[in-house]
Order: structure tokens, then C-alpha cells, then sequence
């Protein structure tokens, strides 16, 4: 048993190191149970016609300012690491982003969105270019 | 064989316990000195004969051949387990990986309640149309 421990614990480091590598992962799960927020989690087939492997959206209704704050961050912090492709401000409270995070074989992408009514978080991976998710999405 | 059969004075009798616990007696010596301990002369050596029984039983048991045997098997089995291991380890990621990758998953949670795989692909269009066409938004 002794033996097979570091090889289960490489493997556990690994599958941590792909699931946590940004940093607005954690608020999918501090807020997702929230009676004013909506979770979409898709993968697979569904998505296939987007050129998309992942999507993950979070959207809280009127929320609180304590809640803009913390996702503004998190998406603030994997945007200094990421190529920004569109981003609105307005008063120092970001309105809209548009990043597209550095990765070697896959596209990944998060897209926020403020307003007073919800603020939207997206997370999106697959080979799809942003160009391509405008023509697919922008009508 | 004569000398095996020569009875020992209890001087050389010490000597050769000596000798015996410093690793120097013969196989001969050792056969003379049992002798000697088990006869009516040597039962003032009890705590000798009781160490020498104790340690021929541990040299036996030491040299019994299944040790050697199980010991064997255990060494040309360790490389094999190695690679099982690894092997197992591989094609758990890979399957993990697959799985990953291929898996199909559709699910949206409103205030924690779960909603129908229709209603989570509406849901992620309308996000997405919402996030390229912030001017329309077609939510309320």
C-alpha cells in the first residue's frame, strides 16, 4: 500500500493542477447555492456545435456589492495573466471583460459581465477563436 | 575422531566456551563441547547449554531453504508490482483524462434546484447571446 501512495498522490496533484488553474474557479462553488444564483455546467456533444468542450456560467441577481467585489477580483486576477480582447470600466468597477487565457493546446476563455440587476461569469474551453464565438453567438 | 570422543576437563571445557562465543571453535569443538555440557560434568553450565541451544535453533532456522524461497520470489515480484502499479496509474489518468474530455454533462441549478438538460442549453444560449449583445439583453 505503501507504494502506491506517491503514485495516488502524483495523480491527485495532477487532476488538482487542471481543475484549479484560474482563479475564478472557487466562486462556481461559493455561490452557485445561492438562492439568487444560476449555475449552467455543459460539456461534450451539446456543445459540440460551438467548437466548445466547457462551459460554466455563474449569474447572481442583485447582488450585493461584498459578492461584485470578490468575482470582480478573482476575474481581475486571471486577467493579468490572460490576453484581454474587450474590457469596459466605469468608475474603477469593471462592466464587461473579455479575456482569453494563456494555455498551450486549448483555448480558454472567461467572459463578466456587471450590471445593478446580475452580474454573469463564464468559463469557456475548447478550440473555438473568439471570432468564432462572435459569429456564433453576436446576431 | 578419537579427539570428538576425548572427554574434556572442565579447564578446557571453559576454553572452549570462550572460544566458542568469540566465533573461533570448529565444528568438532562445538560437537565436543555439546558432549560435555550434556554430561554430568557440564549441568554446572546450564546458562551455556540454554544460549547454545538457543542459538543452534536460531542458525537453523536461519538456513531452512523455504526462507530463502519466499525471499526469491518476493525480489522478482517487486519490479513486477512496480510496474503494475505504474501501469494502473496510467491508465487511471488516461481513462480520467477521456472521461474529462468526452464526458457528457448538462446540468443548471437555479437557487440550488435542478433544472432539465433543455432548460440548461436555453440557459447557456442566452448567456452567451446576452454577453456578445449587451445591448439587447433578452433576459428580464
Amino acid at each position: 500500500m505503501r507504494r502506491l501512495m506517491l503514485p495516488l498522490l502524483l495523480l491527485c496533484c495532477i487532476i488538482a493542477r487542471a481543475q484549479s488553474d484560474c482563479h475564478i474557479e472557487p466562486l462556481f462553488v461559493k455561490y452557485a447555492v445561492q438562492d439568487n444564483a444560476t449555475e449552467v455546467l455543459m460539456s461534450g456533444k451539446a456543445l459540440k456545435a460551438y467548437r466548445l468542450r466547457l462551459f460554466h456560467s455563474l449569474e447572481i441577481r442583485m447582488p450585493g456589492d461584498a459578492e461584485v467585489a470578490d468575482i470582480e477580483r478573482s476575474v481581475r486576477s486571471d486577467a493579468r495573466t490572460a490576453i484581454c480582447h474587450e474590457q469596459n470600466e466605469q468608475d474603477g468597477r469593471l462592466l464587461y471583460g473579455l479575456y482569453e487565457l494563456k494555455s498551450k493546446k486549448k483555448y480558454a476563455y472567461i467572459f463578466y459581465r456587471y450590471t445593478p440587476a446580475r452580474v454573469t461569469l463564464i468559463y469557456l474551453q475548447g478550440p473555438a477563436t473568439v471570432e468564432e464565438l462572435r459569429a456564433f453567438f453576436k446576431k | 575422531m578419537s579427539q570428538h570422543n576425548q572427554h574434556l576437563t572442565p579447564d578446557e571445557a571453559r576454553q572452549l566456551i570462550d572460544r566458542y562465543f568469540m566465533g573461533e571453535t570448529t565444528e568438532q569443538e562445538e560437537a565436543r563441547l555439546r558432549t560435555f555440557l550434556c554430561s554430568t560434568d557440564g549441568r554446572a553450565y546450564d546458562d551455556v547449554s540454554a544460549t547454545m541451544s538457543f542459538l543452534a535453533v536460531g542458525h537453523r532456522l536461519h538456513r531452512r531453504q523455504p526462507h530463502r524461497v519466499i525471499r526469491s520470489q518476493s525480489r522478482l515480484l517487486r519490479p513486477l508490482a512496480a510496474a503494475a502499479t505504474l501501469a494502473a496509474v496510467l491508465v487511471l489518468g488516461v481513462a480520467g483524462w477521456f472521461y474529462h474530455r468526452h464526458h457528457d454533462l448538462c446540468l443548471a441549478t437555479v437557487a440550488g434546484h435542478e433544472l432539465s438538460r433543455e432548460q440548461a442549453t436555453e440557459l447557456m444560449l442566452t448567456q452567451m447571446h446576452d454577453m456578445f449583445n449587451p445591448a439587447n439583453e433578452s433576459m428580464p
